[in-house]
């Protein structure tokens, strides 16, 4: 039997559970394709595609998917309603799949299974792969043995595979941590940081400017001791884990500053932003917001970057 | 403790006067105007939305007004409407402002509501706690008749202002059926002052369905005012988001009434298969029910960057090109000015009076 082609568009989730997606599908006996890094021309295609004021990391993820849905048979779309019990994505993330649909007049077949602990609890595994079993007509538990395997064992805590999986992603990322030279911790979205398009290379100019840059996915206990700091726990998922990213990095003496990288009209980060400038930053470490969006020039962000770290290197010396 | 609450459209009218009577100080914030915007302008983060920002200033006006304590309903998501009181406490409290907040978290839930009066009134059983809440859901669903009538009568009426002068007066005698039986009595009255306007019976009005973000829907100074344009240039509104109809949703004090969140679901399968938050299914399912109806066009707005809606406008969007509907999406923030709403509606009741007359719609 030929091998079924499963394309996953390079945007947005992706960039948190790619890995385990593709050992998973790989295991299920399918060809996994995903569309090659963001580029002027498919962001392009992506605003084309879109009708009105969507973020950046959306209009990229709709550009991926027109590069992709002429070359696979199956376009893989999940639709991750929450990850944990007192949780959601963004609204946008929710519709995703029916944004897609409705952002192109032909499509391959999309996959949407739907991802909600909310409401499934112990279940939700099972409920995300019937559908999947269902397209690829296989056994459910078959498909949900597979899931367990690659992706988590418990849905409550987010598995070392999905952080492993994340940092391989951002190889960008991974470098000593506190090498002694200026360390600057950076937050966002994973879907922003590790897209070095998207980002304006902010990895790369960081470290050309001779600074370190930082950034990792916080853990349970990081999560917990940031949302007990602040009013109220924080309920979009990665919204979660940008303000215990930005906890960490101001309370930790080696971090010499911090950059929030967030897209201009992202609904949670305009709230959550307010929350780490306010209530996370007690000791008044240097922090910069900078958000972008499709006219943001990558002369613009290095230029503020530059007044950044100039900035720190005066306060410091 | 002088409590207030932000304005949500009429719903103030509905519960200040019987929380009065049960004891509760009350003082509602000033009626929006720009000042109230510009002050919630000012302090918000940028891009905020506008319901945010609109609150926001009505709870400075209110507390520089001598309120002491706001009541703010939250919420878990996925809309950011859970976390405003949150982030608007941070706000006031930065300004220096001195002050009590509560906060419901979960406004899906009876006994949360009922509980939270409670503690803030003098009604110390829950059975009077529940007949106080169910006043207050009934003088909002009457305040939504009335404006359904308005919105019937308005671009018929022969001598222009008379719609809006029973609306006033009708809104104020709701405000005083203070008891159930008086509400019983008023709303017929109310009926009866309607009909009794003089209109152009041969009038058969271009129709429009208002759909969207409930706040800026039912909030005539964050829209704009949109419907009572629409009446102005003859065109009847057939708004789809009702405020009592989000309470039966959650509440069911109207038995009869059909849960409408179900009922957009039903419609909107296909398009929207999973609630994206807020008013998006509503807005996607009744999308489609108002072409079945035979409503010559929508009219879609939202606050700037609202998510859910922006959702459903990429799907209405689609539903417009598959099924050659007519939808304007019109996006609202501090920036919007009268003139380009004005002119947009124009170019919008032209385009739909000209298919009418071509016999593209269904009359």
């Amino acid at each position: 039997m030929k091998h079924l082609r499963i394309g996953i568009p390079r945007g947005l989730l992706f960039y948190s559970y790619a890995e385990s997606w593709k050992r998973f599908f790989q295991d299920l006996g399918c060809e996994t394709i995903s569309s090659p890094e963001t580029t002027a021309d498919i962001l392009k295609e992506g605003i084309r595609h879109t009708v009105s004021d969507l973020c950046l990391p959306v209009k990229s993820f709709l550009g991926h998917v027109a590069v992709l849905k002429d070359h696979v048979d199956l376009l893989f779309i999940p639709r991750h309603v929450s990850m944990e019990q007192e949780s959601y994505l963004c609204p946008k993330m929710i519709g995703l799949p029916d944004m897609t649909r409705a952002c192109f007049a032909s499509l391959p077949r999309v996959l949407d299974p739907l991802f909600h602990v909310k409401q499934f609890g112990d279940k939700a595994i099972d409920e995300f792969t019937r559908p999947v079993a269902e397209s690829l007509s296989l056994t459910p538990s078959r498909v949900a043995d597979a899931y367990r395997e690659h992706m988590d064992h418990t849905t409550e805590v987010p598995a070392e595979q999905h952080r492993r999986s994340e940092r391989l992603l951002a190889e960008e990322a991974v470098v000593p941590r506190f090498s002694g030279k200026m360390n600057i911790g950076i937050i966002g979205r994973p879907y922003l940081l590790f897209d070095r398009y998207l980002s304006k290379n902010l990895f790369h100019f960081t470290r050309k400017l001779g600074a370190n840059p930082l950034s990792f996915r916080p853990d349970e206990t990081e999560i917990r001791e940031a949302m007990a700091v602040i009013p109220k726990w924080v309920y979009w998922d990665m919204g979660k884990e940008v303000v215990a990213a930005a906890h960490v990095f101001f309370k930790d003496d080696r971090i010499d500053g911090v950059i929030n990288l967030c897209s201009a009209t992202c609904g949670p980060d305009s709230f959550t932003g307010d929350l780490i400038r306010k209530r996370l930053n007690q000791r008044n470490k240097p922090y910069m917001s900078l958000s972008l969006d499709e006219h943001t020039s990558d002369v613009g962000v290095q230029t503020r970057l530059e007044a950044f770290i100039d900035m720190i290197a005066k306060v410091t010396a | 403790m002088r409590l207030t609450v932000p304005h949500m459209g009429l719903l103030s009218t509905a519960y200040t006067r019987v929380l009065r009577q049960q004891g509760v100080d009350m003082q509602p914030p000033p009626a929006a105007t720009v000042k109230t915007l510009n002050l919630g302008v000012k302090h918000s983060p940028e891009f905020a939305c506008l319901p945010f920002k609109i609150n926001l200033g009505n709870m400075i006006e209110a507390l520089d007004n001598g309120a002491n304590a706001i009541l703010m309903p939250g919420g878990y998501g996925p809309c950011r409407f859970g976390y405003y009181g949150i982030i608007q406490e941070q706000i006031l409290r930065e300004l220096g402002y001195q002050f009590r907040m509560s906060t419901t978290d979960n406004p899906d839930r009876l006994s949360d509501m009922i509980d939270t009066i409670r503690e803030i009134s003098r009604i110390r059983n829950r059975f009077d706690g529940y007949r106080v809440f169910f006043l207050i859901l009934m003088r909002m669903a009457a305040l939504d008749r009335a404006t359904a009538l308005y919105h019937y009568y308005k671009p018929r009426e022969i001598n222009r202002g008379d719609t809006d002068l029973i609306l006033k007066e009708a809104i104020r005698m709701i405000d005083l059926a203070d008891s159930y039986t008086r509400l019983f009595r008023t709303v017929p009255e109310i009926k009866r002052m309607f009909r009794a306007i003089p209109i152009d019976k041969t009038l058969n009005p271009v129709t429009v369905g208002v759909l969207g973000e409930i706040f800026v829907v039912i909030e005539p100074f964050a829209n704009l005012d949109v419907e009572k344009k629409l009446g102005e240039m003859r065109v009847e509104v057939r708004r789809g988001v009702w405020l009592s109809d989000w309470l039966n949703d959650r509440f069911r004090f109207r038995p009869f009434r059909r849960n409408q969140t179900r009922y957009a679901k039903k419609l909107a399968r296909g398009y929207l298969n999973y609630p994206a938050g807020g008013e998006s299914m509503e807005t996607v399912g009744k999308t489609l029910l108002f072409q079945k109806k035979g409503v010559d066009g929508v009219l879609h707005i939202m606050p700037f960057t609202c998510m859910p809606e922006l959702v459903a406008s990429t799907i209405v969007t689609r539903i417009s090109k598959d099924r050659d509907y007519p939808v304007l999406s019109l996006t609202f923030d501090e920036h919007v000015s009268e003139a380009n709403i004005i002119t947009r509606l124009e170019a919008f009741v032209d385009l739909l009076e000209r298919r009418r007359d071509e016999g593209i719609s269904r009359h």
